[in-house]
């Protein structure tokens, strides 16, 4: 029975999210609140009984005098509702600070060694068949190189306007980076559309399937 | 700059409050007039009360108005901290007024009348001096008043009582050139900004003894010499002025369109929709299934499956569930095939997620697939729940798996043998990669979104360093490893209708490019 009411629940969900292909309505517009809403409410629940009971409250609860470092983040996140209230926001500036240097430490030790490095790494290829293991493989290896050096040219800014020596080689190279985005940018616009499609077909197989019944 | 009246501290002009000590700053003080002192608010210029030009703060020296130079003062030296260029230049001006002193002595002496001399004081001649402060408003000082015998000097003068025919003789002719014209009402006149004489030789002519004049004298200007338009300035003005120049152009004229019009606008919409939906529908109540049977397998895909076909029995695998409602039509079903994999190998999962949604949409998968593989929570699998999404997360929980607290689930020594990433999100996937798979070296596989997959895409083709070892991508990927595991599920049963979509589209967009094309090619024939 509750299984049946859920189904009917979300199918009227469903039909009240696309009746927006006619136009922007109140039924779609009450989809969306309650979507937002049931979300924020969820993970306000989430946070509390996955995050701060069994990792902050419990511990503190059953051995306090042992579990006595666990009210550093206790005090800290405290300081931080502080910045609730104007007059007293300077008192969440130590947990602020802390958050974002944690943060941003991490952030930029991995950037730099997960991302930047390897994939730097990754674009010092071969451009001879020999090497790189085949003529489609070295074809493609030349794409790649002249496609990272393009792109990199267009977001170089600091030559100016003036001519010089290189001026025509750097803009010929911005140039092939352009395009080389475009192409970029409509890869991504594809398969952007690639996944709502699939989306699409989850939703009409969910309504005519589960639903509606009509597939076997 | 604002001195905090608390603290001392220094702030921003336009500051509200003290950065210091968050004191507020209040509003600055207004300006007292220099006359009566009666206080006014900033930016008023001149007094309500006694119409005073008021000096307001701030005012350099240099900017104050003008002080009325007396005859015997001119010629004084310069004052202190006053440049030799300025005293020079005040020198001559001295000079103009000595000489017009001069002149108007001479035509004193000319034009005065005999009753007129009799009332100047003789040199030596002390005047008992009156104190001003005294005096009501509108009485005059007693030098002023006209004397008792004022007839009678006139009669030894041989003139008239007429005012006007002594004004008309007496006055000299400069003061005579500021009296008006025509003008018999002294009401009339002194409806200006200064009141007239109403009686007296100067009747009509106002403004002579206010002192607003002295007051009002304007600040001495600052010259500016002019400078040398640059060509950007000069290319800004012709464009200005080109545009200035230009024709007025016709507006657009908006015409309602239409019910008929406004059917054909619509309706090439609905189209749209009605062959999307029916790409859609149709091949999915057909039942149709040529992709189970021709459907190409990618290279990324069958690195995935590779991967995860290689695990030894028993292996400790993390999983993670990075995605939300919105993209879950993507996600489940590879969930779904991957698991399956997984407990068909028989590895102990770990599953964890970065998203507080991603917990949920993945317990109902994991437990169904868990019943068909007869897993048991707690020995076979374990939920690690929801941890948050920011740098510490994944880190963490690697660190966690490693103490001896999780003893009962991970042997002595053991370390994770995969990583599976399932992202919606380009972010969640950059967290395990630069967190956890570069700094442990663990490896790693990922099952993205298809809008994931452009920016996941270069860390699988990094084969120096096999970031990814396998990546699948949207609901065709998970087809994809379906039919690698034999498994025929929805997603394989989705890819007729993903593809007529896909074809649908195609057409659609090359219908409505030669159709644009076609008008434009028609309007111009036309033309």
């Amino acid at each position: 029975m509750s299984e049946t009411l859920a189904v009917w629940i979300a199918a009227i969900l469903t039909l009240m999210v696309y009746s927006y292909l006619i136009g922007d309505n109140p039924l779609y517009r009450l989809a969306q609140h309650l979507f937002v809403g049931s979300s924020v409410g969820y993970a306000a629940v989430v946070v509390i009984h996955n995050v701060l009971r069994p990792r902050l409250f419990e511990p503190l609860l059953d051995d306090a005098s042992g579990n006595w470092p666990y009210f550093l983040p206790l005090l800290l996140g405290l300081l931080l509702l502080a910045k609730a209230r104007g007059t007293a926001a300077w008192l969440g500036n130590s947990s602020v600070a802390f958050l974002f240097g944690v943060g941003a430490a991490l952030a930029i030790g991995g950037a730099l060694f997960g991302s930047f490095l390897p994939q730097m790494q990754a674009s010092w290829v071969s451009v001879l068949p020999d090497t790189a293991g085949g003529r489609v493989a070295a074809a493609n290896n030349i794409l790649l190189a002249v496609g990272t050096i393009g792109t990199l040219s267009y977001f170089y800014f600091t030559m100016g306007v003036r001519k010089g020596p290189g001026t025509g080689l750097l803009t010929f190279s911005s140039t092939v980076g352009k395009w080389v985005l475009l192409i970029t940018f409509g890869a991504i616009f594809g398969n952007r559309v690639m996944a709502y499609v699939s989306l699409l077909i989850e939703r009409i197989y969910f309504l005519l399937g589960d639903w509606l019944g009509l597939l076997g | 700059m604002i001195e905090c009246p608390e603290c001392g501290a220094t702030n921003k002009p336009e500051s509200r409050f003290c950065g210091e000590c968050g004191q507020p700053l209040g509003v600055p003080k207004g300006v007292t007039c220099p006359m009566c002192e009666t206080p006014h608010a900033p930016g008023i210029t001149v007094c309500t009360e006694c119409g005073a030009r008021l000096i307001p703060e701030g005012v350099s020296p240099s900017e104050v108005p003008l002080e009325p130079r007396v005859p015997g003062e001119v010629a004084d030296a310069p004052e202190e901290g006053e440049t030799p260029g300025a005293a020079e230049a005040d020198r001559g001006e001295s000079e103009e007024i000595e000489e017009d002193v001069a002149g108007e002595e001479q035509v004193k002496g000319e034009t005065m009348p005999p009753w007129l001399r009799k009332l100047e004081v003789a040199p030596g001649e002390e005047v008992a001096e009156q104190d001003e402060d005294d005096l009501e408003r509108g009485e005059l000082p007693d030098w002023l008043e006209v004397p008792p015998d004022f007839e009678e000097m006139l009669g030894e003068a041989g003139v008239t009582s007429e005012e006007e025919e002594v004004a008309r003789a007496d006055v000299p002719a400069w003061l005579e050139a500021l009296r008006p014209e025509g003008v018999e009402d002294v009401a009339e006149i002194s409806g200006g900004h200064s009141p007239a004489e109403v009686t007296g030789l100067l009747k009509g002519i106002g403004g002579t003894l206010g002192i607003e004049p002295i007051l009002a004298i304007p600040p001495r200007a600052v010259p500016v010499e002019p400078g040398t338009p640059s060509s950007a300035a000069y290319e800004r003005a012709d464009l200005l002025r080109s545009v200035i120049r230009e024709p007025a152009r016709p507006g657009i004229e908006v015409s309602d369109r239409s019910g008929v019009e406004k059917l054909a606008a619509s309706s090439v919409r609905w189209m749209t929709f009605l062959v999307l939906a029916v790409a859609v529908v149709v091949p999915i109540l057909l039942g149709s299934d040529w992709s189970e049977s021709n459907m190409p397998t990618g290279a990324g895909t069958q690195g995935m499956y590779d991967a995860i076909d290689g695990l030894p029995q028993g292996a400790m695998v993390l999983v993670s569930f990075d995605y939300d409602p919105g993209v879950a039509g993507e996600m489940v079903p590879q969930a779904r095939v991957v698991l399956s994999h997984l407990m068909g190998r028989g590895a102990r999962l770990l599953s964890v997620s970065l998203t507080p949604e991603g917990a949920r949409l993945s317990r109902r998968v994991l437990e169904e697939v868990a019943d068909d593989y007869g897993y048991r929570y707690g020995e076979d699998y374990l939920s690690l729940g929801y941890v948050v999404g920011v740098e510490a997360g994944p880190r963490s929980i690697v660190e966690r798996i490693r103490t001896p607290d999780w003893s009962d689930f991970v042997g002595a020594g053991e370390d994770l043998a995969l990583i599976v990433e399932f992202a919606g999100d380009p972010q969640y996937l950059r967290l395990w990669l630069e967190q956890v798979q570069g700094p442990y070296g663990l490896p790693m596989v990922a099952g993205v979104s298809a809008t994931v997959d452009p920016f996941a895409r270069p860390y699988y083709l990094n084969r120096a360093q096999r970031q990814l070892l396998g990546l699948m991508t949207g609901l065709v990927g998970a087809a994809e490893y379906e039919r690698i595991s034999g498994e025929a599920g929805p997603a394989l049963a989705s890819m007729d209708s993903q593809s007529v979509a896909h074809i649908a589209l195609i057409l659609l967009i090359l219908v409505g490019n030669l159709a644009y094309f076609g008008n434009s090619l028609r309007g111009r024939l036309g033309a």
